[in-house]
């Protein structure tokens, strides 16, 4: 095989890595929206936002994302259409594999975030809530410069791995048709015979990406975690590490 | 700010999710890996005999035209939901179809064989194929014909273009096939890597048997109710074959007619 | 887009074929994957670099990758260099379900090996020392108390584990291996009806995910008697914070830690 022709598909492969990463990050983007709309919402306590999310929570997270997927992908473009002709839109709306993928992502991680999300909220102690009362902050200031920061910080870890999720779970879009890192692995793999050099490169660049923003992610908790006093501070003080 | 967010994500979920169409825009859909049909090349690239017909009958048509491509299995559901105006690759007139879609005119005459290794005898009958794995391609005429005829003796095998059957194939995970006999002569029968696997010389027609073999063939497609398309579409490949630049384009390709109706654009030999 | 009860019905017995083989990967693989996450979790946990550090390259990575290509890695890779030869190696690997069966062992028992790790460090120093202290021996201070202790530690996990890994059995049928997603998408080449074949299938696996998880709540509470909470305020429970690592919760040390 010319070696030309391998490195032309490593290209090949390059490029579809960055449609995988164009959509694990504009998925992220919108799991963190959806999952902390639903977060917030179950905090009314209202009977309705509880049935509503009951009943999102069990079919979101008991049907599997690739059949969410497929059916938003087929089945998507007449409903979304017909929705829209409710509000006199003559428009065609052509939900495309990204599309689908996207929507896909975003409601079913969606779930899983404001899971994260809700159980970081609770675990906020309520005297942050009542010394944020008491002197006086509005209740929009409390959530925005109080709360959010430390429900940022326990949701940290479990939203780290929606994000690892986010990114392995954007391989099944190639079933919608997606051209990304994963199908032009096993295109590449079969044109030129040399499977195990796709389909390392492929595992290679998830496992390189996820490592990356792992450590990201632990560079962010630090600074979150800074000023507070955790039993672990004072040995990695001595360790020399910085807070 | 929550109110810009919010506008920043419908807009940015209307751009990802939805286009209006044009008017005189067409979304043509292809298999992509039907070779020598169509190709894609390493650059992603789609070329092969029928996307560059397609992209002459646009010319002709005057119509802006965009070529998809996807599996063979998306092509008639895509159509159906509305996500393409057309299909150009090569569709069989079943029975099945043919109350479902608009057929063009007969484009491609290309029958289908089983494709079974050199030194093998079978007979083509339930009891003949008996636990053979066939290699199937999802959504195809060929497949639904097998598993119709064949479907409780063979062991299908689904996978989702000819290509990845013949990888198969020469890997020995299934013992034969079936499929269009241009496309297996061309990909694998006439090439080194063939020697050990034939054609059996019986050729099926799946379209309706009543029709005379001079009118049998494949076409493209659109959707029910599309007739206007149908008649451009028509005019613009009747033009094409007319005047010989089917057979130019054709002859990039397959080094033999496929259409009866080329016979006047062929040099004599000698 | 409309529900056609006829042809969901007429569609069942194709749908029946295809849950089989989801049920089938569902309970080999776990099997498999417990075999193999034990004694890689211990290799993890243990002081020979020797041991440690190839069982934290295994679970970098097959944890990092995600499944569909392990499957493609050893249907269309291993496939292709055993399966042609004869023998037990060659019908292993020319058999597409055992390779799923393979791709998707690597994967979940990677996940498992982490939760089996969590769960055997969550267990208290000083049991452990109390046990050898009172002359157990090494070989049953494992098997008798940090073991069945560190399995009530992960059950949780392990239990979330299970049912995201039946979910990822979805996309087998790229390796050719028709499973109840792949036949649903066949009844829809077939009948060009994309909606009802593929929300049927959607109900069949809701049904299987909560049968799923009603069961491992029974073994949950059979287990763990002592620790039945009242889950009424908090019904879908799967993010209680816990101890132990699991697919969606393990902290970024996890794999900090695993890089060591």
């Amino acid at each position: 095989m010319p070696s030309s022709s391998l490195l032309g598909y490593c290209e090949y492969l390059l490029a579809g890595a960055a449609i995988t990463v164009e959509l694990a990050v504009s998925g992220y983007l919108l799991v963190l929206i959806v999952g902390a709309g639903w977060a917030l919402m179950r905090r009314l306590n209202n009977p309705v936002v509880s049935a509503a999310w009951r009943v999102y929570a069990s079919i979101f997270m008991g049907v599997p994302a690739v059949l969410v997927m497929f059916l938003f992908y087929y089945a998507g473009s007449p409903t979304l259409s017909s929705l829209l002709a409710l509000f006199r839109w003559q428009v065609r709306v052509n939900v495309t594999p990204f599309g689908a993928g996207l929507a896909a992502l975003t409601v079913v991680q969606g779930a899983y975030a404001a899971e994260v999300i809700s159980s970081a909220i609770r675990n906020v102690s309520r005297g942050q809530f009542e010394a944020s009362r008491a002197l006086g902050i509005r209740p929009y200031q409390t959530w925005w410069y109080v709360i959010m920061p430390q429900v940022a910080r326990l949701a940290l870890p479990g939203l780290t791995n929606i994000w690892v999720s986010v990114l392995k779970d954007t391989a099944l879009v190639a079933l919608a048709g997606l051209n990304e890192i994963v199908m032009r692995s096993r295109t590449a793999s079969g044109a030129t015979n040399e499977p195990f050099l796709f389909f390392m490169l492929a595992a290679l660049f998830f496992i390189v990406f996820s490592a990356a923003t792992l450590r990201g992610s632990a560079e962010v908790e630090r600074r979150l975690n800074r000023g507070l006093a955790r039993p672990d501070n004072d040995r990695r003080l001595l360790a020399g590490e910085r807070t | 700010m929550g109110k810009r967010l919010a506008v920043a994500v419908l807009i940015a979920a209307a751009l990802v999710c939805g286009r209006p169409a044009a008017a005189d825009k067409l979304i043509l859909g292809n298999e992509g890996t039907y070779p020598p049909f169509s190709i894609l090349d390493p650059s992603g690239k789609l070329t092969g005999f029928e996307p560059e017909l397609a992209r002459a009958m646009c010319e002709r048509m005057k119509a802006d035209c965009d070529i998809v491509a996807m599996d063979f299995k998306a092509l008639i559901p895509s159509l159906m939901a509305g996500k393409l105006d057309a299909v150009v690759s090569q569709i069989t007139p079943t029975p099945s179809r043919v109350g479902h879609m608009l057929f063009t005119m007969v484009i491609i005459q290309n029958d289908y064989s089983f494709v079974v290794p050199a030194d093998s005898h079978y007979t083509f009958t339930k009891e003949g194929l008996k636990g053979m794995r066939m290699g199937l391609v999802n959504g195809g005429a060929t497949s639904k014909f097998i598993m119709d005829t064949f479907g409780d003796s063979i062991v299908p095998v689904w996978y989702d273009n000819m290509v990845q059957v013949k990888l198969e194939l020469l890997s020995g995970r299934i013992d034969a096939t079936f499929g269009a006999r241009i496309n297996w002569r061309l990909d694998l029968i006439d090439t080194p890597e063939g020697k050990g696997w034939k054609l059996d010389d019986k050729q099926y027609w799946l379209g309706d048997p009543n029709l005379p073999e001079q009118e049998r063939g494949l076409s493209w497609i659109t959707r029910l109710g599309n007739e206007a398309l149908i008649a451009r579409m028509n005019k613009a490949l009747a033009s094409l074959i007319e005047d010989c630049t089917y057979t130019k384009i054709r002859d990039r390709f397959i080094k033999f007619p496929i259409l009866p109706a080329e016979a006047h654009c062929l040099k004599p030999s000698g | 887009m409309n529900f056609d009860p006829v042809l969901a019905w007429h569609s069942l017995p194709a749908l029946c074929h295809g849950l089989l083989v989801t049920i089938g990967l569902a309970a080999l693989v776990p099997v498999l994957g417990l075999v193999i996450s034990v004694p890689m979790a211990l290799a993890r946990l243990s002081r020979w670099k020797a041991l440690a550090w190839p069982a934290a390259a295994y679970v970098i990575f097959f944890r990092g990758t995600p499944a569909m290509i392990l499957l493609f890695f050893v249907y269309f890779g291993l496939g292709q260099i055993f399966g042609a030869h004869d023998g037990l190696l060659g019908a292993l690997f020319s058999n597409a379900f055992l390779c799923a069966v393979i791709g998707f062992a690597l994967n979940h028992s990677s996940y498992v090996t982490e939760i089996v790790r969590g769960g055997l460090q969550s267990v208290p120093r000083g049991i452990v020392e109390a046990a050898s202290a009172l002359g157990i021996e090494r070989r049953d201070v494992f098997l008798r108390v940090r073991l069945p202790l560190a399995v009530r530690f992960g059950l949780k996990a392990y239990q979330n584990e299970v049912i995201l890994f039946t979910k990822a059995t979805a996309v087998v049928s790229v390796i050719t291996v028709i499973d109840l997603t792949g036949a649903a998408n066949q009844v829809f080449y077939d009948t060009y009806d994309p909606f009802t074949p593929l929300l049927t299938a959607a109900a069949f696996y809701w049904v299987l995910v909560n049968l799923l998880r009603l069961g491992l709540a029974r073994l949950d509470t059979w287990l763990n008697p002592h620790l039945v909470v009242d889950e009424r305020r908090d019904s879908t429970d799967e993010f209680r914070p816990r101890a132990v690592p699991e697919r969606h919760s393990v902290t970024a040390h996890g794999i900090a830690e695993a890089a060591e």
